[in-house]
């Protein structure tokens, strides 16, 4: 069930009294683990069994790490879990785009054979909840953290359903600490929780859903034919409707969270008020850009091994996150783009230097402009479903018309997609020095009753348009 | 902060939203608009899950396009056999603008099927080229039909039946898209649409000529663009659906196409262009089931006010009187 559904609201109103009553850590831990089967389960039952046996297994290889006498052994068991995570990934994942590939190949070598459709469902949360347990099995095998004995504990920190199917990706360490102490349900955090709640639904629902989702699909259209201006609206849409997907379903699972008493790492922080890729990555899918740091880009050697070793890292790291994110080229080379970018960008700062001018407002306002027109130039191999018609977005933002290239007629869509453009993009740098959402407490209670009241009226007159999570698909 | 301005917070959030949607509720029932279910693939989905559940009662799929859709109702075909002593679940798959075959097919490949298949169809519906036109239904019911779905449509179709909020062309943003197109308010269908997925057109609230005159206009442009097969390549492919009607046969099921009542124009360019009996006359030898030309049948000519479709006051006739014909047939 999604966030955005009826069935979620009944699942929330269901299990959030009960969870509250209940006096018991314990048996709020199992109604809370329960729970979050049901969730997960009432997708794909069977996919229930799938996620049952990767935490079981490496529940138990982490005590396997833990106990062994030896290195050879910890080695051991430290690969048979991952090879067990990425084989499952793999197989669900990528074993279709490498038989398409595979077949693609042989075909320039004059090898032909029929395409084959392996039918393979990919279920729901599988590249999320495989970081989480790797990255688990990673820090028992390198000593930073203590495997748990509860098997109930470990559960409950791979199917907590706010972060089950689309993350944040949590580590193990930040999770525990929640779980061994009890967690309390205050008033307070349950009227914030429910804000954020509603604040990332009103993201999804009414920003990505109604504003910007029929722009980008119209440009992105495969018979579409797109001129420069259209091109770049529909790179600029799908920035912001892809932002306010995922952001909204993170800030959700934020707030969800918070109702229950715990705390959930910040997915998003005004990104597109980033000046520079870096920063942006920073800001940007957070849990996942730390989970690459620290389990890719750093075992790799980080700049440990000299400059171009380093920029070696980087490519490697954001081609693999081009990757993680779906089984396609275009997504290889969106992650790629993005290494580029900032190896780039890194070049330019060492050979540019520090002057005063790149601190000046007006300066940082338009490399901060800049810096979302590349984000959105990359994007179009994220929206786009084949290389080719991303290409042919891509030429077209660079000025080369395609024959009867179309321009975006300025109607009523139109219109709505640029306030919300200019609106979010200013949200963003209002939000920027706002960590978190600690200044919503702060602001004076008629500002809260209306942003609370114009959210959640929008959200009650937006029904319709029921997009599937762009996040839900990796 | 407090607990205090929290819950003035919320208690005033929930007081303004509530009171804005009653707000936009009334002024749009004001305006003579009305609630309405939304047909969906997920509304779909709910009934076909219903068409494989274990007999009794015995399961009766109604497939085809807006002709089936808008000129038969469940209920009232559950009621008619009901008074014959039969326990019939009649349930609707019919999708408006698009011919069932395909959503045949994957009833013939579905082994707990074992039910009646009412395929509402002409010989044009029959022609290859639009066999797979409900196969995005078909997909994702495969795919993606799930039971937190269908909690979700069960209960959104409640809301949608008592809110104008809940429908899709009266969101917000919408809205005001149409405003800053100038383009006044929403649509006022003539068309209603259940829960149970039927439908019916009240020809009443409608400009019937203006309706009748582009129902014709679609359909000479259709077939303009559209040659049809040879009779000869037609019957071939239709030893194809043979094949699906055996499979739900062998199951203990039965299969009836059932060719609606159209009129005037309409019934002209179809006879001009599929001839009866060289198309469907041809295929009842080989075909495994009972085939139902309205024309055969006084009781089911009924009017079709834009060549196409009966008028909503004349759907209980219409269904009562092919549920005596099925009975009649030995179908039930």
């Amino acid at each position: 069930m999604t966030f955005d559904s009826l069935t979620f609201a009944l699942f929330l109103a269901i299990v959030f009294p009960l969870y509250a009553w209940l006096g018991s850590w314990p048996a709020r831990k199992n109604v809370l683990l329960v729970a979050s089967c049901v969730f997960y389960g009432s997708w794909n039952p069977f996919f229930l069994l799938l996620l049952a046996f990767t935490t079981g297994f490496d529940w138990w290889a982490a005590q396997r790490i833990y106990a062994a006498s030896s290195m050879r052994t910890r080695r051991v068991w430290f690969w048979a879990s991952i090879i067990a995570s990425l084989s499952l990934l793999g197989y669900f994942k990528y074993a279709q785009f490498f038989a398409n590939s595979a077949i693609e190949w042989l075909a320039l070598v004059g090898v032909t054979y029929k395409p084959i459709d392996l039918g393979i469902v990919l279920p729901l949360g599988i590249s999320f909840y495989t970081f989480e347990s790797i990255s688990y099995i990673a820090d028992v095998y390198k000593r930073r953290i203590e495997p748990t004995k509860s098997l109930r504990d470990y559960g409950l920190f791979m199917t907590f359903f706010p972060h089950l199917v689309a993350g944040p990706i949590m580590r193990f360490g930040d999770f525990n600490a929640q779980t061994i102490t009890p967690r309390v349900v205050t008033a307070d955090a349950t009227a914030l929780g429910a804000y954020m709640l509603i604040a990332g639904l009103f993201l999804k629902i009414v920003g990505a859903d109604h504003v910007f989702a029929p722009i980008s699909d119209i440009v992105f259209a495969p018979d579409y034919k797109a001129g420069f201006i259209a091109a770049w609206a529909g790179a600029f849409a799908f920035s912001m409707q892809v932002y306010c997907d995922f952001a909204g379903y993170s800030l959700a699972a934020l707030g969800i969270a918070k109702m229950f008493g715990f705390h959930l790492p910040a997915n998003f922080e005004s990104p597109f008020a980033s000046v520079g890729i870096a920063e942006l990555w920073t800001r940007w899918h957070i849990s996942l850009s730390n989970w690459l740091r620290d389990y890719v880009f750093n075992p790799l050697g980080h700049y440990r091994k000299g400059r171009f070793r380093g920029y070696l890292n980087v490519m490697i790291t954001f081609t693999a996150c081009g990757f993680w994110h779906g089984a396609a080229w275009h997504f290889v080379v969106w992650g790629a783009m993005h290494g580029a970018f900032l190896v780039s960008e890194r070049l330019l700062k060492d050979s540019i230097g520090d002057w005063k001018i790149w601190d000046a407002k007006p300066v940082r306002w338009l490399l901060a402009l800049l810096t979302f027109a590349l984000f959105s130039l990359a994007v179009v191999f994220f929206r786009t479903s084949t290389l080719t018609l991303a290409w042919e977005r891509v030429i077209a933002m660079f000025g080369v018309a395609i024959k009867d290239a179309a321009s975006l007629a300025w109607n009523g869509d139109s219109k709505v997609f640029v306030t919300g453009l200019v609106i979010g993009l200013a949200v963003q740098a209002w939000l920027k020095p706002r960590k978190g959402w600690e200044w919503l407490p702060a602001i004076a209670w008629p500002w809260r009753v209306a942003l609370l009241s114009l959210m959640s009226l929008a959200i009650v007159l937006s029904p319709g348009r029921t997009n599937a999570f762009i996040y839900f698909q990796f | 902060m407090t607990n205090s301005r929290w819950l003035l917070t919320w208690t005033l959030a929930t007081a303004i939203t509530v009171g804005g949607w009653l707000a936009f509720e009334t002024y749009w029932r004001g305006q003579s608009y009305a609630p309405t279910v939304m047909d969906s693939f997920d509304l779909w989905s709910q009934h076909r899950a219903r068409a494989v559940k274990s007999a009794p009662p015995l399961r009766l799929a109604m497939l085809g396009a807006s002709r089936i859709q808008y000129g038969l109702s469940p209920a009232v075909f559950r009621d008619e056999t009901h008074t014959l002593g039969l326990n019939v679940d009649p349930i609707m798959l019919a999708v408006n603008g698009h011919y069932p075959l395909a959503a045949l097919r994957d009833l013939s490949e579905d082994d707990q099927f074992a039910g009646i298949a009412l395929v509402g169809i002409d010989a044009r519906g029959m022609d290859r080229n639009v066999w797979e036109m409900q196969a995005a239904h078909i997909q994702r019911y495969r795919h993606d039909w799930s039971p937190s779905r269908e909690v979700h449509r069960r209960l959104l179709s409640r809301v949608q039946a008592y809110a104008i909020a809940a429908r899709p062309d009266f969101a917000l943003v919408t809205l005001i898209k149409r405003y800053l197109n100038s383009q006044g308010s929403p649509y006022k269908e003539y068309v209603t649409f259940e829960r149970d997925r039927s439908g019916g057109t009240d020809y009443r609230k409608s400009d019937i000529a203006a309706i009748h005159t582009a129902r014709v206009a679609d359909l000479r442009n259709y077939y303009s663009m559209h040659t049809p097969p040879t009779p000869e390549a037609w019957l071939a492919d239709m030893r194809e659906v043979v094949r699906w009607v055996e499979k739900i046969n062998a199951r203990g099921g039965k299969v009836v196409f059932y060719r609606e009542p159209v009129s005037g124009e309409h019934i002209e360019l179809d006879e001009a262009n599929f001839p009866r009996a060289t198309y469907w006359d041809k295929l009842l030898p080989i075909m495994p089931a009972l085939m139902i030309d309205f024309r055969d049948y006084p009781e089911l000519n009924i009017a079709t006010p834009d060549t196409s479709h009966i008028d909503i006051k004349d759907i209980d006739r219409h269904t009562r009187a092919l549920v005596q014909v099925l009975k009649r047939k030995r179908v039930l």
